[in-house]
């Protein structure tokens, strides 16, 4: 997911009028309300949030918590009565209702129940998003049969939903909303029906759509399967957001990775090695970190305080956030050639010898970044 | 990918008619039971429009089949058996009119047939005309006329009815007063003129109806000379007209002719209201599976509608669904309507046919049928609020 | 379940304690409006076509009910009652003489040869002109008894206020002409038109003598001898003693034979009777087709819930009662407002083409027995499946 960040920054940077910092998602001092006069009723009360590209999104929270007209807003299924959202870089609240149909097409749909024509086969199903879209024929089949495939229902494209068991069904429904890429995925528990295999499928598939294209997932469950695999945890109470929490370190690692000019070259695949790789190390003050002289085993990336370089008792350098040290002895297979202590209270990110030669191994960019700086130090 | 890129999601006309046959053709029981439906209202449109069009057909009958541009008639004209009488002076002085080519007279008139089945005595309506002139369409007829020269000599349309008793060629018949002998049978039809009608010539009209004068016509067909424009003739013939005579073109009579039995006579009332409640019927039938179509897959179009189709776009299909269920219901109610055609011919001796313009008239009204039954249903389509998926 | 305490349940409890059928029907309005809607115009299409046909029937022998006698007299060749065909008036000398006659009194009428000038618009128009001697009044018609001595009078008429409107009958015009002569308009009365004649008149026997006869005429023939008999005498008895003394060019008819005659007449052989045969024949085969498609389209439709039924353990017999009264009941949400709609339409004809629309019991059962029947045997058709099958394979 990270990777996918760092794509869409790439990519950004080449599309006109996006820029990387651009949310998928934002929504601001939204609030809405069901009914009329008397009987109006508030459902969302100030909710403001922000997701970014690559993200799974799962929202929580008891019913009637307003997490559903949330996702309703958001996907330009209704009007927006105060507040605002942007999705995509669009305004909602500007755009006329054939204009919100049009913005709904860059956004897949999963609900809770499959809603499929039974008067079409599974592809033919697939093919009704795929049209929204326009296209080549011969391409639009080649895509709809990819997606049913990978999801496991390659022998069942030309298959009606009778035919169809009711994981297949809803796998079909999934593949329909996945089908032309959206940047934005919005779910309705939907894996709800779905037996354990099924489930496994769905949520490794869309885990995947966030990490090879970037896309946004936003998904309601109480799925326990899918809660932990998700990168942030919304939880909703009586309207309001209770509670946005980051769930895994990995995701803080590749937002601070992506800030680093060392990575930003870096593919989104070869990223993810790397984060997945890196542990979180803790130091305080005076930490001796690496001592010249000691055979050379990690790769240390500074994400918050400061450390100071000596040779032979001499400060050489001061690294802070965004530095990184200790790549010479990996490289060289030589001992330290400096101490490294910390300077206050330090939090790095380490990856040790192999990963480091790993991600040497296999990647260019990443190599000539690396050598580059080193040439530079040394 | 910038919004203008992206498909229009206007569903092309050729993917409306796709789904909408899909959704038609997976669940062939429900359609089939919806076209049998459709079928059998086009059908009563088509019966209905039948007799309403046949009814002044057959008070046509007679003027179809004879020759004429212009008909000379008495102001008191009413209809074709109520035609009254003008002077015969008015169509000898147009005779000698520069753009008539012929102008003779015709005669009608009632009398009793004194040799019907069982000792009754039906009426024959009697049609006095000069043999030496052919006016009719047919050459077969024609060619009999001259058996009427013969003194006491009638011709027998062949559609008079059994009641008459046998048209035997040689069968001596009392009518009105006189013994007349059967020349002939022809073919024409009695349309509404009577249950039997008889040519006779114009000395033998005179004879059978003594207290008629030869001087009191009927009817006055005028043929005018070829390239003469009607219109022009009608009016230029009109200028010297007397008082109490008329003078009709071809369309104008027909016209009169269609609106004295739609609206003077019931006719239009009963098949005109009859046409109107087959069509809302048909209205229902279609609307009815329409509307269950949509409402059972009301989620299914709201899920379209949520993944970016326009409203418009569904409303297509949804019309195009009707419409395909008309046109396929629209080949066999003409089928039947055909046959059924053919049986009230029989029946009804109506001269009952199917026309280009009547069967394209109905396939339109068919699909202003459907058009109506979508337009009904498209209110529960719009109940189809995506939101309401979540 | 709920009891449904609504007047209705409180008179008929139906399907047994639950009225499944009522709940099925009711829980989707839209699915009941559009089924009895269809239904509906269809047995409207069915009423207006039937009374249309009735009208055209009863109209014409409507003059024949008005007949004041117990046997009538006509010529035997007379084909059809609504035909000029005379007898002589000697016959009915001979009749009066049958013991057992009471009275025998000419009725004159003719069709097709008297025309009357609207006296509003000089327009001339065909009518039907019937007449008797005023001192032995043959006409049950009211409006007529009171005008018999006027009647007397050369060129006095009652013209039918009730003809069609274009006669110029019913504005209280005191002179017309007929055939050119003039005549003193006295009084009016109610008949009605029928399919052939537009308006009618009547008269006393001398006018119509000097109408169709011209000046100086004698009394025409008699178009319908009208006896009555003495109290307490057989009609058969007298029937053939009317046989033997009178000639064979004058028939014997009961006034059930008279209609008789007319009415096959009609129907049989006459140019419309066919026309309104086939065109009500159509109409009823079709509607009643098309009836039956809507309950089974309906019925087809609730098909799940009927077999979730079955598989809860409801029996066949409960669900069968339960599919009829919803077909029943379907049924009768149609041809309830088509009935009332139809009496209103009914009106509407009868006021606009003076043609004598009416709702008779004839006509209701007719198409109540007809619409219920097919709904019925639609209902069970379209069920059938549900009804045979085992409740396991009902899934």
């Amino acid at each position: 997911m990270c990777a996918a960040m760092v794509a869409e920054a790439a990519s950004a940077v080449d599309s006109a009028g996006m820029t990387a910092s651009l949310p998928v998602v934002r929504v601001e001092a939204l609030n809405h309300f069901y009914g009329r006069g008397e009987s109006r009723s508030q459902v969302l009360f100030d909710n403001g949030i922000e997701i970014g590209a690559g993200q799974l999104v799962v929202m929580t929270g008891p019913s009637g918590a307003g997490k559903t007209t949330l996702l309703t807003l958001v996907g330009a299924l209704r009007s927006i009565q105060e507040g605002r959202i942007e999705v995509l870089g669009h305004d909602l609240s500007k755009l006329g209702r054939s204009e919100l149909v049009v913005t709904r097409r860059n956004v897949g749909f999963i609900f809770q129940l499959h809603n499929l024509f039974d008067a079409l086969s599974a592809y033919e199903n697939v093919m009704m998003a795929m049209q929204l879209r326009g296209g080549h024929p011969a391409e639009m089949r080649q895509r709809g049969t990819a997606i049913l495939q990978r999801l496991g229902l390659g022998h069942r494209i030309d298959h009606k939903p009778r035919s169809l068991s009711g994981g297949e069904r809803q796998r079909v429904a999934i593949a329909r909303a996945l089908v032309n890429r959206p940047h934005l995925v919005l779910a309705d528990e939907p894996t709800a029906a779905l037996d354990r295999d099924s489930a496994h499928k769905v949520v490794d598939l869309l885990k995947e759509t966030t990490v090879e294209h970037g896309s946004t997932v936003v998904m309601v469950t109480h799925d326990h399967r899918i809660i932990e695999k998700a990168d942030r945890l919304v939880h909703m109470v009586d309207g309001r957001i209770a509670s946005d929490v980051v769930l895994h370190d990995q995701l803080r690692i590749c937002e601070f990775l992506k800030s680093v000019d060392l990575f930003k070259t870096l593919t989104p695949i070869e990223l993810t090695n790397v984060a997945e790789k890196v542990t979180k190390r803790q130091f305080i003050a005076g930490d001796v970190i690496l001592r010249q002289g000691e055979e050379g085993e990690d790769f240390f990336l500074i994400s918050d305080g400061s450390v100071e370089v000596m040779r032979e008792g001499h400060d050489v350098a001061r690294l802070g956030a965004g530095d990184f040290f200790g790549e010479a002895a990996l490289i060289t297979g030589e001992p330290r050639n400096a101490t490294v202590v910390a300077n206050d209270n330090l939090e790095t990110y380490v990856l040790g010898k192999t990963e480091f030669r790993a991600a040497i191994e296999a990647s260019r960019s990443f190599r000539d970044q690396l050598y580059r700086v080193y040439f530079l130090r040394h | 990918m910038t919004e203008g890129e992206v498909g229009l999601g206007r569903v092309s006309r050729p993917t409306r008619v796709w789904l909408a046959w899909r959704i038609l053709t997976h669940d062939k029981a429900r359609t089939t039971l919806a076209i049998a439906g459709v079928f059998m209202a086009i059908l009563l449109i088509f019966v209905e429009l039948g007799f309403f069009f046949a009814v002044p057909q057959g008070g046509m009958l007679f003027y179809d089949n004879l020759q004429f541009d212009l008909l000379m008639c008495s102001k008191q004209y009413e209809y074709q058996a109520q035609p009254g009488q003008f002077q015969r002076g008015q169509l000898d002085r147009v005779r000698s009119a520069p753009e008539v080519a012929q102008a003779t007279a015709l005669y009608f008139g009632s009398a009793k047939w004194h040799g019907g089945e069982d000792g009754k005595w039906p009426d024959i309506f009697v049609v006095g005309l000069d043999p030496r002139r052919p006016i009719f369409q047919a050459d077969s007829i024609n060619r009999e006329l001259g058996l009427l020269e013969r003194p006491d000599v009638v011709l027998v349309d062949s559609g008079t009815r059994p009641m008459f008793g046998p048209l035997t060629t040689g069968r001596v018949v009392k009518i009105g007063e006189r013994s007349e002998t059967i020349a002939g049978r022809y073919v024409l039809g009695t349309g509404f003129m009577g249950l039997g009608v008889i040519l006779v010539s114009d000395q033998n009209f005179a004879r059978l109806f003594p207290y008629r004068s030869l001087e009191q016509v009927n009817l006055g067909p005028i043929q005018l000379k070829p390239g003469v424009d009607p219109k022009r003739a009608a009016a230029e013939l009109r200028k010297g007209l007397g008082p109490d005579t008329r003078i009709f073109t071809r369309n104008e009579l027909e016209a009169h002719e269609v609106a004295y039995w739609t609206t003077r006579t019931s006719v239009g009332l009963i098949f005109g209201s009859g046409l109107i409640i087959s069509f809302v019927v048909g209205i229902m039938v279609v609307y009815q599976t329409l509307a269950t179509q949509v409402s059972r897959q009301l989620p299914q179009f709201a899920t379209l509608k949520a993944i970016g189709y326009r409203d418009r776009a569904l409303d297509g299909t949804v019309v195009t669904i009707s419409l395909l269920i008309v046109i396929v219901g629209f080949v066999p109610a003409l089928a039947a309507a055909l046959g059924l055609y053919s049986v009230i011919r029989d029946e009804t001796l109506l001269p009952v046919a199917m026309t280009w313009p009547r069967l394209a008239a109905v396939f339109v009204a068919t699909l202003v049928m459907a058009s109506i039954s979508a337009l009904l249903s498209l209110g529960s389509l719009r109940r189809a609020d995506p939101a309401e998926l979540f | 379940m709920a009891t449904d305490t609504s007047l209705l349940h409180r008179f008929w409890r139906p399907a047994g304690f639950v009225p499944l059928a009522w709940r099925n029907l009711l829980a989707n309005k839209p699915r009941l409006l559009r089924s009895s809607g269809g239904i509906g115009f269809a047995v409207l299409l069915m009423l207006m076509q039937l009374g249309f046909e009735r009208a055209f029937f009863n109209a014409s022998l409507e003059i024949i009910h008005r007949l004041d006698g117990d046997i009538f007299l006509q010529s035997a060749s007379k084909y059809r009652f609504a035909t000029r065909d005379p007898f002589r008036r000697s016959e009915l000398d001979a009749a009066r003489a049958v013991s057992g006659v009471a009275s025998a009194w000419p009725f004159y009428a003719d069709w097709f040869d008297v025309f009357w000038k609207n006296p509003f618009d000089g327009k001339a128009f065909l009518v039907r002109v019937f007449a008797f001697d005023p001192d032995h009044p043959v006409l049950q018609l009211p409006d007529v008894e009171g005008k018999l001595a006027e009647l007397s009078d050369p060129d006095a008429v009652l013209v039918d206020r009730h003809a069609r409107r274009f006669l110029g009958m019913d504005k209280g015009a005191t002179q017309s002409e007929l055939n050119g002569r003039k005549v003193r308009i006295v009084g009016s009365f109610s008949l009605g038109p029928d399919f052939e004649s537009d308006g009618t008149v009547v008269m006393g026997d001398r006018t119509f003598a000097q109408l169709l006869s011209g000046p100086g005429g004698g009394l025409p023939g008699v178009e319908v001898g009208v006896i009555k008999l003495r109290p307490g005498s057989d009609p058969a008895t007298v029937t053939r003693a009317l046989r033997a003394g009178l000639s064979p060019e004058v028939a014997i008819f009961t006034k059930a034979q008279l209609l008789e005659l007319e009415r096959k007449f009609q129907a049989d052989v006459s140019s419309a009777g066919p026309i309104f045969a086939m065109g009500t024949l159509v109409g009823f085969v079709v509607g009643m087709l098309i009836a039956y498609q809507i309950i089974y389209t309906d019925l087809t439709e609730q098909l799940p819930q009927f077999a979730t039924m079955k598989a809860i353990g409801y029996r066949t017999g409960y669900l069968i009662r339960v599919v009829l009264e919803q077909g029943a009941f379907t049924a009768l949400a149609g041809w309830i407002p088509a009935w009332f709609l139809s009496i209103l339409l009914y009106r509407v004809v009868e006021e606009v083409a003076l043609l004598p629309l009416r709702m008779t019991a004839e006509i209701t059962l007719i198409s109540l027995g007809l619409t219920l029947g097919m709904c019925l045997i639609s209902a069970i058709l379209a069920v059938r499946r549900v009804i045979a099958a085992d409740p396991a394979e009902v899934f």
